[in-house]
């Protein structure tokens, strides 16, 4: 599985949404299962599956599915 | 918006006063003169707030100065053995309804994140923060339910005690659940008012039974003493040094919030029995007696009745809604004894959260062997 699957998965498990619906222009409070306890979920699982560790700034400016997976992307290089 | 770390040097004046402000407005059956009394007891009086150690943590809109996120930090030292744990606990965590955004996840991170700490507690998480927690490392501990037991000292102050906590939660609530707390709210209100004023009986000496005698403890000193006398196995558990102590049983700060008392049960003859140890807390304009720690080195049915006759004479005169007690961790012959005599138990959903940081203990699972207790942060400091 590649590292965009692997956050695929965990973005749809943890959203709640399907996912073939997932697409680049999902963003924070465009679907109501993205808030903040999902968001505090999201990076903490994200966290634990590739072993790293956002800053700050980081978690607070994924605010797309785009952004999820780039500065995901960021740590794994 | 930025996420600030603030030192106890950040504490001006006008800061607290505005956070008391920012606090009532989040939660509304708290006053702001309360929320004063707490920065006191959290910061103020803490003996182990360095000056490195963040007081708390805020989102504030730099554009117009205000203050639209607060969590706050607790310090306390647990012990495990000879080791001093330093244990952080996030407490009444808010940001303004009109914001929403990852940044409001800023302050949680920066709260767990903490390099002053060993140990992380959250003991007061709402209903939905609960259910994420084990997702973000903590556990739970003690189970999922607490027994807790309930004396009615004033009908009527009990019933409008409840329309408060009935009118909070609805607030919390939508569609169906919030319209059943808003009308069992008004119902309580109603009927509080019209309920008879019972009037205040001569109550009998409450201190003694003619066997046991029960003395307020005034100081640490005769506190340590006594405990020394009970059996400690190999646990993690809040710190009762000297210098807890000082600060969480008998300093001026606690009193003004808490009211707390710490009372020891001795024999005719003045042979040590245990200690059990209550506040006179606020719960919205009322008033309850909340016992929060019981000890006895023998339980006895003699003295669970004076211990409870005692509460209720107390509570009584403090002018208190109800007697009130959901120990964590209770010795199962006390809370044998504690079901026998008090009618009224309910079961309430457990919410106390531990997450240990990694390699702090190595030798044993710390979640095994952790000993909660009422007297904990944040639940023994609001």
């Amino acid at each position: 599985m590649t590292d965009v699957e692997r956050i695929a998965n965990l973005f749809s498990e943890i959203m709640e949404i399907p996912i073939n619906e997932l697409n680049d222009s999902i963003s924070y409070n465009s679907y109501p299962t993205w808030d903040s306890l999902r968001h505090l979920q999201l990076i903490s699982e994200l966290e634990d599956e590739f072993n790293i560790e956002f800053c700050l700034e980081d978690i607070t400016s994924m605010r797309t599915y785009k952004e999820v997976k780039e500065l995901t992307r960021k740590y794994l290089q | 918006m930025q996420t600030l770390t603030l030192y106890k040097k950040d504490l001006t004046e006008e800061f607290l006063n505005k956070l008391a402000t920012f606090l009532n407005e989040g939660f509304p059956s708290e006053t702001q003169t309360l929320w004063k009394l707490r920065f006191k007891l959290w910061w103020f009086s803490n003996p182990f707030l360095t000056d490195t150690t963040p007081v708390c943590w805020i989102i504030e809109d730099e554009t117009t100065n205000t203050l639209i996120g607060f969590l706050g930090n607790l310090m306390v030292l647990f012990k495990y053995g000879n080791q001093h744990l330093r244990v952080s606990d996030g407490t009444s965590w808010y940001v303004a309804k009109n914001i929403r955004g990852p940044e409001t996840s800023s302050l949680y991170f920066t709260f767990s994140r903490q390099k002053n700490a060993d140990v992380i507690l959250n003991t007061t998480p709402s209903s939905t923060i609960q259910t994420i927690l084990p997702t973000l490392g903590f556990k739970q501990i003690g189970g999922d339910k607490l027994q807790n037991y309930m004396i009615i000292i004033n009908v009527a102050k009990y019933i409008s005690m409840m329309a408060t906590l009935l009118d909070h939660f609805s607030e919390s609530q939508s569609g169906n659940k919030a319209q059943i707390f808003v009308l069992a709210s008004k119902v309580g209100n109603i009927c509080s008012k019209i309920l008879p004023k019972r009037k205040q009986a001569q109550m009998p000496a409450h201190d003694t039974d003619g066997r046991y005698i029960i003395r307020d403890c005034k100081n640490s000193q005769s506190f340590l003493e006594s405990l020394t006398k009970h059996k400690k196995g190999n646990t993690i558990e809040l710190s009762k040094d000297k210098t807890t102590l000082d600060w969480i049983l008998f300093s001026p700060e606690v009193q003004a919030l808490l009211r707390r008392t710490t009372a020891q049960i001795f024999t005719k003859t003045g042979e040590y029995c245990g200690y059990f140890i209550y506040d006179i807390q606020h719960v919205g304009k009322d008033t309850t007696l909340r016992i929060r720690e019981l000890q006895l080195l023998k339980p006895e049915d003699a003295v669970i009745k004076l211990i409870l006759k005692h509460a209720k004479v107390e509570a009584k005169n403090a002018g208190c809604a109800a007697v009130y007690s959901g120990l964590q961790n209770p010795d199962p012959a006390v809370d044998k004894l504690l079901h026998k005599h008090i009618l009224l138990s309910l079961k309430t959903e457990n919410r106390y959260y531990v997450k240990f940081r990694k390699n702090v203990i190595t030798d044993v699972d710390p979640y095994s062997i952790y000993v909660p207790s009422d007297l904990d942060p944040d639940v023994g400091f609001i």
